[in-house]
């Protein structure tokens, strides 16, 4: 029953598969959120602790999230981005502050 | 669970990473250390992949993007969220099955491989694709 197949040979099109479009995943910037209840010592320590940064370079970014409700601490792969958010609100629940550290694409 | 081979990736990649004081192992790692391994080698060269191109952008990309962990402060090698996902699932996939050989089958490298590329933008799906294009 099943019907025959009547295109002759000169109708035949050879048909190659497009290779398919590459481009490297983008990276994603960790970001900590404003909020008025966690104290600034605490945004420096995370910021010393988990993104590597000296004092100084951890009291600008704490003063950037303080003064303008948002601040960059570093751009990862999407990988590495997401467990840095993880841990640092996970330490942020330890210790009861309720701060905000979440990731967007750079 | 484990089959032996992959007990040997898994403890090649640790090592890597804390021999370079990566801050953490990533799904990278874990492939990379594959790359050492016949069975996975035999799987992506089925799929087409280059092995040496795979290895030379692997290590490429794990230098310029894992972080390190700086001298002076002792801290562990944290495995990411990826790869724990890449390890749960494996083995949530081969716990309900009684057949012994399967779970022998599931638990082995080919298996994880598979897991490996169902992760969302990560490096290594896209490099798995690219080498075999």
């Amino acid at each position: 029953m099943t019907e025959k197949n009547t295109n002759k040979p000169s109708d035949d099109l050879a048909v190659k598969e497009a290779k398919p479009q590459l481009k490297r995943p983008p990276l994603f910037k960790v970001f900590l959120l404003n909020d008025d209840f966690t104290p600034m010592e605490f945004v420096i320590d995370i910021l010393k602790r988990f993104f590597a940064m000296d004092e100084e370079k951890a009291t600008q970014v704490m003063l950037h999230v303080h003064t303008r409700g948002i601040g960059v601490c570093g751009v990862y792969s999407r990988d590495i981005a997401e467990t840095k958010v993880r841990q640092v609100n996970d330490f942020s629940r330890e210790h009861q502050h309720p701060l905000l550290c979440d990731m967007d694409e750079a | 669970m484990l089959s032996k081979e992959l007990e040997v990736s898994l403890n090649q990649a640790f090592r890597a990473a804390y021999d370079k004081r990566h801050e953490f192992i990533s799904v990278e790692h874990l492939l990379l250390a594959m790359l050492d391994n016949t069975a996975a080698i035999d799987v992506l060269k089925a799929c087409g992949a280059n092995i040496d191109d795979m290895r030379r952008e692997l290590e490429k990309f794990i230098e310029e993007t894992t972080p390190i962990i700086a001298a002076g402060i002792k801290r562990e090698t944290q495995p990411t969220l990826g790869f724990q996902r890449v390890l749960q699932r494996r083995l949530f996939m081969c716990s309900p099955l009684e057949n012994r050989k399967s779970l022998e089958q599931t638990s082995s490298l080919p298996y994880s491989a598979n897991r490996i590329l169902t992760q969302p933008s990560c490096w290594v799906s896209k490099t798995s694709h690219a080498s075999t294009s």
